[in-house]
């Protein structure tokens, strides 16, 4: 039984860790972006949803 | 060890007590001591003696009882049986059965595994497999019994070395029988030829602990399988099908799941189709700043490539970000490459922008083409990345596919023994 409960935690954590990445967009910013705004470091969008800068 | 109620007789040979343990439809028994065959139904009268055998290997020996699903069976004869094939030799032993309620049937022992045999009064269809068939089909030949279908095992031609104890036939070392082994779900069909009868027989794999300790078999004498039986069923714990269909279960959701977000985001600006020497201005307001912003642009390239220059602008007109992308879009009369759209996502706080396209670059590189003329840009925002969903689905699924896997493993193995060959 405990084994059962093991699998059905570790599967929705899977599951609901994908649906989080993918509702917040993670990983999801174009590669092709440029910021422009002065101060930024460049290199677009960051994981981890900070937003144009 | 548990052993049956007898009717007792000399042997009108040798003058050895034997014991009459299979009923009234016993033509023949053979005389372990002297190796006299004994007329059952006249008198045991000698028919034959056969001298010399070599006694096989078996854990079962005459007189022993015990039950095969619940039905009371009793040891009553002993057939060892001997194969050659290409330098090769197979032997196993063939135990007659006799239940007052249930008649005849068969134990075998065969490569350390113990099957059940009883005779089937159905024919299938076809009614037998020639050795020409065998030799000339390109795939496994195939029964059917009672709808369910027998595949192609093995076959051969087989004769007795040694013969003991009581039989419902008069069997004799001179024998050659040739068979025929179909696997089925849960069952095999031998089609069994000898003395100018064919007959049919089911075999069964009974659960092996169970039978050998309801015969009484002392556990030194178990025998120890070698290979996998045909018909060994496919041993999984509740836990590892409880994962499977969770896995497959799991893959699913996700798939659905997948395909609904794929759905979700708000068009906030859309331009008109435009030329592209005019270019497109859109603003648009964003509101939700957890969420992907997807910009598309939209050209009309026929069999030719558009690069595409964009900068975003907040509200007090300064420069926010700028990207370049380019489409391009070929097609022939079966065929069509690249696209005539083209998405860029990134992530925009809260607030009012303005989204300037212009066609940078155009060209056409294949015959038949146009240049892009026409453009059209569109914002939605709260958009989802759904690839997070989908790779998630695909490696829950091959989770799952793992044991589908397993199973077709099994059956390859069960298969392992057959002498078929493809070439």
């Amino acid at each position: 039984m405990a084994a059962r409960v093991v699998l059905v935690v570790l599967v929705a954590a899977i599951v609901g860790g994908a649906t989080y990445a993918a509702m917040n967009g993670v990983w999801g910013e174009s590669s092709q972006v440029i910021s422009t705004r002065a101060g930024s470091p460049g290199g677009g969008f960051g994981v981890g949803g900070r937003g144009v800068k | 060890m548990s052993t049956a109620q007898a009717v007792s007789f000399n042997c009108t040979q040798c003058g050895a007590g034997l014991d009459a343990l299979g009923g009234g439809r016993v033509q023949t028994h053979v005389c372990p001591y002297c190796g006299a065959e004994l007329d059952a139904q006249d008198g045991y009268k000698v028919l034959a003696r056969f001298r010399d055998m070599e006694r096989p290997e078996t854990p079962f020996d005459i007189g022993m009882t015990g039950t095969l699903w619940d039905v009371p069976f009793t040891v009553i004869g002993t057939i060892g049986w001997v194969e050659y094939h290409a330098g090769r030799k197979w032997e196993w032993v063939d135990h007659q059965l006799f239940s007052p309620t249930h008649g005849y049937g068969w134990l075998t022992v065969e490569d350390g595994h113990v099957s059940y045999a009883r005779k089937s009064r159905r024919v299938p269809s076809p009614a037998g497999v020639s050795d020409y068939l065998i030799e000339t089909s390109e795939n496994r030949p195939r029964v059917k019994l009672d709808g369910q279908s027998f595949v192609y095992y093995g076959s051969g031609v087989a004769k007795p070395f040694f013969i003991e104890g009581e039989f419902n036939y008069r069997p004799t070392l001179e024998d050659t029988v040739r068979y025929v082994s179909l696997a089925g779900d849960g069952a095999m069909l031998d089609i069994v030829e000898g003395g100018g009868e064919r007959e049919y027989e089911l075999v069964q794999l009974p659960d092996q602990a169970a039978l050998l300790t309801s015969f009484g078999v002392p556990k030194g004498r178990w025998p120890k399988p070698r290979g996998v039986h045909p018909l060994e069923p496919l041993r999984r714990s509740p836990l590892q099908l409880f994962a499977r269909n969770l896995f497959l279960g799991a893959s699913a959701l996700t798939f659905v799941l997948a395909l609904i977000l794929s759905t979700f985001g708000q068009t906030v600006g859309r331009s008109d189709e435009v030329s592209v020497w005019w270019g497109a201005k859109v603003p648009f307001e964003i509101t939700q700043g957890n969420r992907l912003t997807e910009i598309e642009i939209w050209g009309n390239a026929d069999n030719s490539w558009a690069w595409f220059e964009a900068e975003l602008l907040d509200e007090e007109d300064e420069p926010v970000a700028v990207f370049e992308r380019g489409i391009e879009y070929y097609t022939g009369s079966d065929w069509s490459e690249g696209s005539q759209r083209v998405r860029t996502r990134l992530r925009l706080p809260p607030g009012r922008y303005s989204l300037e396209v212009g066609m940078t670059e155009a060209e056409v590189d294949w015959t038949g083409g146009n240049k892009t003329s026409r453009m059209r840009v569109s914002v939605t925002e709260g958009v989802v990345s759904t690839f997070w969903l989908w790779w998630t689905a695909v490696l829950l699924g091959l989770a799952g596919a793992v044991f589908l896997a397993h199973r077709v493993y099994h059956y390859s193995r069960l298969m392992s023994g057959s002498d078929w060959s493809d070439d």
